[in-house]
């Protein structure tokens, strides 16, 4: 297969002021991310301050084991993704694209998690849509509303990046098989792992705002 | 070698093709002037429209409808789509790998990515606010754009949101492009002041626009699934949304005023010919300003019922901000002492930007005081402080960078007669305009009204008159610059005698800027 | 190829993972959610410092990442003072 000779884009001098300038940007297009949910953060942390009983309340209503399951499969997602780094830097294309894939399988293995509990949040009649009722056991309905209003756009918002990330993953499984320019595919397999990390960690504040705070 | 001398980045051919796909900054400096002088005149009409229905007392020429929808359109287009990219996306463009001494951005196809999403976006929500009859006014202020206006505020939000990430990724590249491409030599204080100041933008845009972002994504979600997050009936808190909006949309105003401060310290050094006086403090004061800017949002918010705590804080923190602010202005003062000033057009509008602005900020301290806000909340006292910030600081500071910087973007020259009228043009009837504004609103005018009573008819006819000339002042640039573009006299390298690596280099550049990188031996501003 | 590290940074993970949910079945009172907290932190940080190289990154990258989650905690912070103080 053609191995190209390393070469920098035309605006750069050498790979490393490449790598650098990549890298660094991600970082802080990363930064953008977190300030993104961090707008939902916020918004969630002003809302639970001001009820906080309805709000403990209705978090034990989402299921924990659930949630803990899906947690475990993205940290494992994220040690195959690291894995998948080191692979390329190896040079095994073979084993990047078995760590590629198995990073996928557990992305994707986390959303099916994730749709069963929407579907089961839906089946309680938790889910506040227009054209849905939404049947509050106790009191201050409005105000659970409110959690479950916040809960569905804070884990959609996750999920619609974790799809965002498994597209991006299965580009870099075509590239891997292609396995044209190693610089290249070792500077964009950092990337992605940054923005699958990233997810990752947003996921485990989501997860500790959201479930842990219950009762 | 002269073959290779007269190849500049224009040269390389004007069919459609070389101009929609390129990734040469300076070609997307010319894409963005034309989307954005297009924007800016689109919004003006907008303004004359506003401007000749308040001639007279009653609300004739204009319903009261119409006038809020006419004035939204005025705000949405200029603040989300004139005010916030126009310097670093042209000017800043063109520049910024210039003045550090690079051979193009960090990355260049995102470059023209975030072109395009500016561009589509910007059309498609202008023609939602037209079509659509929005009359929420720039800030979508809820409850009203989510529960009560019946326009296209989903569609205006969306467009507004989308053109959010050609900004993110506008900043992205300034910031990796500052640290990651400087020229050897180019340590940090060497960089023009013009470098940090957008840089410093760029740090506001990557860090203050994803709040906005979330912010329009929940007004959409609200309006079409109801989920009452900012519905008091329904447990929200309308106050949310503004705590929100404002943490992106004060330090929005530094996104405006940060670059414009970045090309007066060019013009002020350069046609007095002196070292700016105090360049680390003048460093210091962007830095301060860009960072400070971000905890002073809620003076937005005095009267709309926040915690009184909170609003003597934010009050605290925003006269904070003017010591910086005062800085600057008074080092491009002392800068222009025992300088050798000569009055081109940009020198010119460079001091009419230090009048104006020095009017904008002076009248912010006014408002930033808890007590005497309650009286001038909401009034055309606002209207007039935040235009003289905007388009006394901003525009004027952006068209005299234009004229500073026009002759090594073409390599010609324009008239200088003409150039000199339009930039006083500018200053006498932007002041015509907006000073009137300053005392409706102090004996009580409101803002976002069509109509009043017959005692204020004299100060808005004189603020209506000034608006003709005010728009004769921002037509005359059009038209000797269309001239100069074709029958304009050769510029030559450096046509001011200026210093700094852009004027090192032919006009127009060559396509990778410099011949070759150039060695960076001392800091900027080295006029003596 | 170095399996090693990352093998125990995510067995680390799991542990921290184990402990905050165990804490949230077993502990009741008002230190908890601040223990939940300091655990997604460490979590996050054994993330970023290792599967995320910030570790082997120069310090300016680090400093962007601080720096991104200061400026949510300002926003965060402020709103929040502003809310209680009403
Ligand atoms: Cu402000």
């Amino acid at each position: 297969m053609p191995i190209v000779k390393p070469a920098p884009a035309e605006q750069f001098d050498d790979m490393g002021q490449q790598r650098r300038a990549v890298l660094m940007g991600m970082w802080v297009f990363l930064v953008t991310e977190l300030l993104l949910f961090g707008g939902g953060f916020a918004m969630f942390a002003m809302y639970r301050v001001q009820h906080p009983q309805v709000f403990a309340e209705a978090a034990g209503h989402l299921s924990l084991p659930l949630a803990t399951a899906n947690t475990v499969l993205l940290l494992t997602s994220g040690l195959t993704m690291a894995l998948a780094e080191q692979a390329v830097e190896a040079g095994s294309r073979r084993l990047t694209l078995v760590f590629y894939l198995a990073t996928m399988a557990l992305g994707l293995g986390f959303l099916g998690v994730k749709g069963y509990e929407w579907y089961q949040e839906w089946q309680a009649q938790l889910m506040p849509l227009p054209g849905l009722v939404f049947a509050w056991p106790g009191n201050e309905s409005q105000q659970a509303e409110l959690f479950f209003n916040l809960y569905f756009i804070l884990t959609g918002l996750h999920a619609l990046h974790m799809v965002i990330g498994l597209g991006l993953l299965g580009v870099m499984v075509v590239l891997v098989q292609r396995w044209r320019d190693p610089h290249r595919l070792t500077r964009q397999t950092q990337v992605s792992g940054l923005y699958w990390a990233f997810v990752d960690v947003i996921w485990l504040f989501l997860f500790t705002t959201l479930y842990l705070l219950g009762p | 070698m002269t073959a290779e001398v007269h190849k500049h980045y224009l040269s390389g051919g004007w069919s459609l093709h070389s101009w929609l796909l390129t990734t040469d900054h300076k070609r997307i400096c010319w894409l963005y002037l034309v989307s954005i002088t297009g924007f800016f005149f689109l919004g003006g009409i907008a303004a004359l429209l506003i401007r000749l229905e308040l001639m007279t007392p009653p609300g004739d020429f204009l319903t009261a409808e119409g006038y809020n929808e006419t004035f939204s359109l005025h705000g949405i287009v200029m603040v989300w789509f004139f005010l916030i990219p126009s310097i670093p996306a042209t000017l800043g463009n063109f520049l910024m790998p210039m003045m550090v001494g690079a051979r193009d951005l960090a990355f260049p196809r995102l470059n023209l990515l975030s072109w395009y999403i500016y561009t589509l976006g910007g059309i498609f929500t202008i023609v939602m606010v037209i079509g659509g009859g929005v009359d929420t006014g720039w800030t979508f202020y809820t409850p009203y754009s989510s529960l009560f206006s019946s326009s296209a505020v989903i569609a205006a939000v969306a467009g507004v949101f989308i053109v959010g990430f050609s900004s993110i990724l506008t900043g992205i590249n300034f910031i990796v492009t500052t640290h990651t491409m400087r020229a050897p030599g180019m340590h940090w204080l060497r960089l023009p002041l013009f470098v940090w100041a957008n840089y410093a933008t760029s740090l506001i845009l990557v860090l203050a626009t994803p709040v906005l972002s979330v912010t329009l994504l929940l007004i959409a979600a609200e309006r079409l699934l109801g989920i009452g997050i900012f519905d008091p009936s329904l447990g929200g808190d309308p106050l949310l949304f503004q705590h929100l909006f404002w943490f992106y949309s004060h330090p929005a105003v530094y996104i405006m005023i940060l670059p414009a401060m970045g090309v007066v310290s060019e013009l002020i050094t350069c046609f007095s010919k002196n070292r700016i006086f105090g360049y680390k403090g003048m460093v210091l004061a962007i830095m301060a300003i860009s960072l400070f800017g971000f905890v002073v949002w809620g003076h937005h918010m005095f009267t709309s019922g926040q915690s009184l705590y909170a609003g003597i804080l934010f009050s605290f923190f925003s006269f904070l901000v003017a010591v910086p602010s005062a800085v600057k202005t008074l080092n491009w003062t002392a800068t222009l002492y025992r300088g050798r000033i000569t009055f081109t057009a940009p020198m010119i509008y460079g001091l009419s930007f230090l009048g104006l602005f020095a009017i904008g900020g002076l009248t912010g301290i006014f408002l930033a005081a808890l007590a005497l806000d309650v009286h001038l909340h909401d009034t055309y006292f606002i209207t007039a402080h935040f235009h003289y910030i905007m388009v006394g600081g901003a525009v004027t500071a952006y068209l005299g960078g234009l004229h500073f910087w026009w002759p090594k973007m073409t390599g010609r020259l324009y008239s200088e007669l003409w150039s000199k009228i339009a930039a006083l043009a500018l200053f006498i009837g932007f002041n015509l305009t907006f000073f009137p504004q300053f005392l409706l609103g102090y004996s009580g005018m409101p803002r976002r009204y069509h109509e009043y009573p017959e005692a204020f008819q004299l100060l808005h006819v004189m603020s209506s008159l000034g608006s003709v000339v005010l728009a004769i002042g921002y037509l005359l640039p059009l038209v000797y610059f269309t001239w100069s573009l074709f029958r304009g006299a050769p510029a030559g390298a450096n046509p001011w005698q200026a210093e700094g690596l852009e004027w090192r280099t032919a006009s127009p550049p060559p396509k990778h800027n410099f011949v070759s990188i150039p060695r960076v031996t001392e800091g900027p501003y080295a006029y003596r | 190829m170095n399996y090693r590290q990352p093998i125990l940074i995510w067995l680390g993970l799991l542990a921290l993972l184990a402990l905050t949910v165990g804490l949230n079945v077993l502990m009741t009172g008002p230190w908890r959610p601040l223990l939940h907290y300091v655990i997604a932190t460490a979590m996050a940080a054994l993330l970023m410092v290792f599967f995320m190289r910030l570790r082997a990154s120069d310090g300016l990258i680090r400093l962007f990442a601080v720096g991104g989650v200061l400026w949510l905690g300002l926003l965060i912070l402020i709103t929040l003072a502003e809310v209680l103080t009403r």
